[in-house]
């Protein structure tokens, strides 16, 4: 659970796509870390972050056919890991 | 694998079902009130009834693959925190799906024993009666537990105003409700059972009545909760897969809501009727049938973004 975890970066990324998934979003970002970082979901550090953007901007957009949202997504994903530097 | 054949399980045993009602429309002796009414012979009073239950047979397969898209959603959800409030929907819906096929079942043999057993026609009304009680207290208790709690995972509820809205409603829907059950009744006698129901008219207000009242007003305060829970629930994604689905189980519960309420104030016969009575249960299926399909969209939405 994103509220059970002190990393300030998971629990960034996790509310940055609760904004478009809602009460799905943890477990989106969960599969992500696990299946493509091959990590515990509350270990990632900032190095994973650019890989993860990558796994997160391709899944994104199988859930929407909407280009403008996956673009304020992954601008939204950038930010923050440019704030966490 | 498991997930598969139980799947392939369940589309056996609906086919079957279908399959048994068909056989059922052939097999079953025929109504003479309605051959005569209508001037029919046997063979075209069977094909008649047939051709009748066919757009029928097609919303009840919707509904039941709505059914299934519901579940396979459900099912992707093992540990999630709406895990148990989709399955009691879920299960409610399942009711819906089943309980239609196996009530219309059910009900076409005991009138087709009714045609052949003297006297055991009212029987066989009052039983398809009560099997549709029950099918509306277990279909909507369920989805109304569900979706309150489902309320109770977003923090989302009916704010007072709504709630006393829907109660008003609620209230002026349940008395029209009566008088008209009064109407059909005639007499205030509580002993009498002189009516259209083949029961006593203390057994109609407490075991018909008071059910049904009970279980739309839990399903339609149910679809309520659930529609503004869609509009205020976090994730424009999300909430847009969760609109489709909640507007298509407010469909599936109003549809069923109208018909059962239509089907208590002007209750069934045992005979085919070709007029309004016909032209009413369409449009409450065809009701029915959209909102099934906005709920296989939706599910298969939202099943989507579990599934990448």
């Amino acid at each position: 659970m994103a509220s059970s975890t002190n990393n300030a970066l998971y629990i960034r990324v996790v509310t940055i796509t609760a904004e478009y998934l809602g009460p799905a979003a943890e477990r989106f970002v969960d599969r992500q870390i696990e299946n493509h970082l091959h990590k515990h979901p509350h270990t990632i550090t900032a190095s994973d972050l650019r890989k993860l953007t990558d796994w997160l901007k391709l899944t994104f957009s199988l859930v929407t056919e909407d280009a403008g949202e996956v673009k304020d997504y992954i601008t939204k994903l950038h930010k923050a890991a440019e704030s966490h530097d | 694998m498991k997930r598969l054949s139980t799947l392939s399980t369940s589309y056996a045993l609906f086919a079957l079902g279908i399959l048994l009602y068909l056989l059922s429309v052939f097999m079953l002796p025929t109504n003479s009130v309605t051959q005569a009414m209508y001037d029919l012979s046997e063979s075209q009073y069977e094909f008649l009834l047939f051709a009748i239950r066919i757009p029928i047979m097609g919303a009840w397969l919707v509904a039941f693959v709505s059914y299934i898209a519901l579940r396979q959603y459900q099912q992707k959800l093992v540990n999630a925190r709406e895990s148990e409030a989709f399955t009691l929907i879920t299960r409610g819906i399942g009711w819906f799906a089943w309980g239609y096929l196996i009530i219309n079942l059910l009900r076409t043999m005991l009138y087709g024993l009714g045609r052949e057993v003297e006297g055991f026609l009212p029987t066989a009304l009052a039983i398809a009666t009560y099997m549709n009680v029950l099918i509306a207290l277990l279909a909507f208790k369920n989805i109304s537990t569900g979706v309150h709690k489902l309320a109770q995972t977003t923090n989302v509820h009916l704010t007072s105003r709504q709630t006393q809205l829907a109660v008003l409603a609620l209230t002026a829907f349940g008395v029209v409700c009566c008088v008209l059950v009064q109407s059909r009744l005639g007499s205030t006698d509580l002993m009498n059972t002189m009516n259209t129901y083949y029961l006593p008219n203390w057994a109609v207000w407490t075991t018909v009545v008071t059910p049904f009242l009970f279980a739309w007003f839990i399903g339609l305060i149910a679809a309520l909760e659930l529609m503004v829970l869609s509009r205020r629930t976090q994730g424009v994604i999300y909430r847009r897969g969760l609109a489709l689905l909640a507007l298509g189980i407010v469909a599936i519960v109003i549809a069923h809501v109208l018909l059962q309420y239509y089907r208590i104030i002007i209750p069934r016969t045992g005979s085919l009727s070709l007029g309004p009575s016909l032209a009413i249960t369409y449009c409450m299926y065809t009701l029915g049938a959209i909102g099934s399909l906005l709920v296989i969209n939706g599910a298969r939405k939202l099943k989507k973004i579990e599934e990448v």
